[in-house]
């Protein structure tokens, strides 16, 4: 397993390398937007591995909640993949927004796509928050996943926020029948989805790690407090 | 162009900067519970001594 993390790191870093390479280097400008049309093999990936994190906790929170299924390993997913999510979420609102000023002239307008991606960063920042609450394990983590599933909701008012509403933020540009994008900016394009997938699942193993050593050492200090504890009472036994 | 340099400098540095935090963090929970354990150990073995 060791050796496979090692290895999905070294091709992380690769593929990272190659991403930059050709975005910044390889690409030729685009003839509408110029250099800006760069920013497209950074911001749909984050944004991608958006959904993809929000996902995964949605899908873990609902594998908790199934008693059959139910187990804390399923609650530690939905931590460890909230949290790497709401990072590349702040990171998409943030290239979007130095997108959005030389374009269309502003970093922030109440669009439906922007507006929804907002709210959906708020509402997994939220859910963090719940995850911090105090009380017994069990209860905290069904409380966690109901609220993941609510906040999930939003993932497809994102994604089809462009076609429901009139919107500045711009269409699909590979999911339909005629592609805007082709040749080497396509593949580029590609190429920066692979990288930042191999970038959200090295994180995902770490962050999947500490998370399960952190509960680890909260049952371990928890047994030195039983024992001190008891230590203690039997002293006071002998005394008397 | 120096807005594509902002934008590709402010992901590189945002995730290198959670990257280390993550690895930090599972560094000082694998260091913590390996010095809980050897406490444990070792109170365990001054019990059992002290009961003999």
């Amino acid at each position: 397993m060791k050796l496979l993390v090692r290895i999905l790191g070294a091709a992380t870093i690769v593929s990272l390398t190659v991403l930059v390479g050709f975005a910044l280097f390889v690409v030729p400008p685009d003839v509408i937007q110029g250099e800006y049309a760069r920013l497209i093999y950074v911001h749909p990936a984050t944004a991608w591995v958006t959904y993809t994190a929000f996902g995964i906790c949605a899908a873990a929170s609902a594998l908790n909640l199934i008693p059959r299924t139910r187990s804390m390993f399923w609650d530690t997913l939905a931590g460890a993949a909230a949290e790497v999510g709401v990072v590349f979420c702040g990171l998409a609102l943030i290239t979007g927004a130095i997108w959005g000023r030389p374009v269309w002239g502003v970093w922030w307008t109440w669009d439906a796509r922007l507006t929804s991606t907002a709210l959906l960063f708020t509402l997994f920042v939220g859910y963090l928050a719940l995850r911090r609450s105090s009380g017994p394990d069990e209860k905290r983590a069904r409380r966690s996943a109901i609220a993941a599933l609510i906040a999930i909701i939003d993932v497809p008012i994102v994604h089809f926020s462009v076609e429901w509403w009139r919107t500045l933020h711009q269409g699909r540009t590979l999911l339909r029948p005629d592609p805007t994008i082709e040749g080497v900016q396509l593949f580029t394009m590609l190429w920066s989805f692979l990288a930042l997938s191999l970038l959200f699942a090295w994180i995902l193993v770490h962050r999947f790690r500490v998370e399960r050593l952190q509960r680890q050492m909260e049952t371990a200090e928890l047994d030195r407090a039983i024992i001190l504890r008891r230590k203690e009472i039997k002293r006071a036994g002998v005394m008397q | 162009m120096s807005y594509v340099i902002a934008a590709f400098l402010i992901v590189s540095v945002v995730l290198l900067a959670y990257v280390i935090n993550v690895l930090m963090r599972e560094k000082q929970a694998l260091r913590g519970l390996t010095e809980s354990s050897r406490e444990q150990t070792s109170s365990v073995a001054r019990t059992k001594a002290k009961s003999q």
